[in-house]
């Protein structure tokens, strides 16, 4: 974590994919690049940087699925713990999967809202370059 | 109609002169009682007199006995009869033995378990066709497949979020929630 990504964009599937391609003002939902920066607009203020609670050695020794080493991966292995503890009566397991379903659902929202940002600031780039352009330019 | 005319209906001439028959039958059809007595033999008839002994024993006139031929499916003197499946014979006459629309002492097909009304019915005229049936079958189930394989491949509408912000992929991610200022 926390290491510069080199953000490699993949290259496009090579299957058919009967898809308009990306607009100007379409966010990549591909790679999820985002052009501006990501305290761009909250008043100075800094939005938190997501961490990941779960550390790498231990996502590998509970062996965890490749989609889920996301960051609920913590709540994923609480989980998995508790169907394994409590095995036959895994009912008593419910807090610990609300809080995986709830986790999930959270990070849901952050990439909807995260690829709004994004396409309503990709508009307003393209607004502001086509006032630039009309009027004089500096 | 009145009570009495259905109870001589009932007993109608006919109706007797068909029972009389099978009673008849009995003693001309026999050629045994028991078992072993009915079994085919081992091979066919050889020659004219065993052949027309042959059909005697199965109940038919020697003109339309005509036996399976030799290759070692074991039916031996067993008679070959033309397929007549129980469903297409006629509803209305009067057998012996009405639910299998057969008469006593009739010769049967080797497969006549086959040819019952619960079975097959070899005259069978369908509304729609076999072949539109075939059509209509692998026409919806493979026009569902086709749709299920594309369905892999061509996406319709775009996906309006960011890929899962995974922990492993390297990058810096931000949740909305705002730092305390202090």
């Amino acid at each position: 974590m926390g290491g510069v990504a080199s953000a490699e964009k993949t290259p496009p599937p090579s299957y058919l994919v009967l898809e308009k391609p990306l607009s100007n003002t379409t966010p990549d939902y591909r790679t999820g690049e985002v052009t501006a920066d990501a305290n761009y607009g909250f008043d100075g203020k800094k939005r938190k940087e997501r961490v990941m609670v779960a550390s790498d050695a231990e996502m590998q020794s509970v062996k965890v699925p490749q989609k889920f080493r996301d960051f609920c991966a913590h709540h994923y292995i609480n989980f998995e713990k508790c169907k394994k503890d409590k095995f036959p009566l895994l009912y008593r397991c419910h807090p610990e999967k609300h809080n995986l379903e709830h986790c999930q659902y959270e990070d849901y929202l952050i990439r909807m809202k995260e690829y709004e940002r994004e396409r309503r600031l990709l508009h307003r780039k393209q607004r502001k370059e086509a006032k630039n352009k009309g009027g004089d330019e500096e | 109609m009145s009570l009495p005319l259905l109870v001589a209906r009932r007993i109608s001439p006919r109706a007797v002169v068909q029972h009389s028959r099978a009673l008849s039958t009995t003693s001309v059809n026999s050629a045994g009682y028991w078992n072993k007595d009915w079994r085919p033999t081992d091979d066919p008839p050889a020659n004219e007199e065993a052949r027309r002994a042959a059909a005697k024993k199965y109940g038919m006139i020697p003109e339309d006995y005509e036996t399976y031929a030799n290759d070692g499916t074991g039916y031996g003197d067993y008679p070959k009869l033309p397929i007549i499946t129980a469903e297409s014979k006629d509803p209305h006459a009067l057998y012996d033995f009405p639910e299998l629309k057969r008469n006593y002492g009739e010769p049967l097909h080797v497969d006549a378990d086959l040819y019952g009304e619960d079975r097959w019915d070899r005259t069978r005229r369908f509304v729609v066709p076999l072949h539109t049936q075939a059509l209509m079958f692998f026409g919806v189930m493979g026009g569902t497949f086709l749709l299920f394989c594309l369905s892999e491949y061509v996406r319709i509408a775009p996906i309006r979020m960011m890929p899962k912000h995974m922990g492993t992929d390297g990058k810096k991610h931000y949740s909305f929630e705002l730092e305390d200022v202090e």
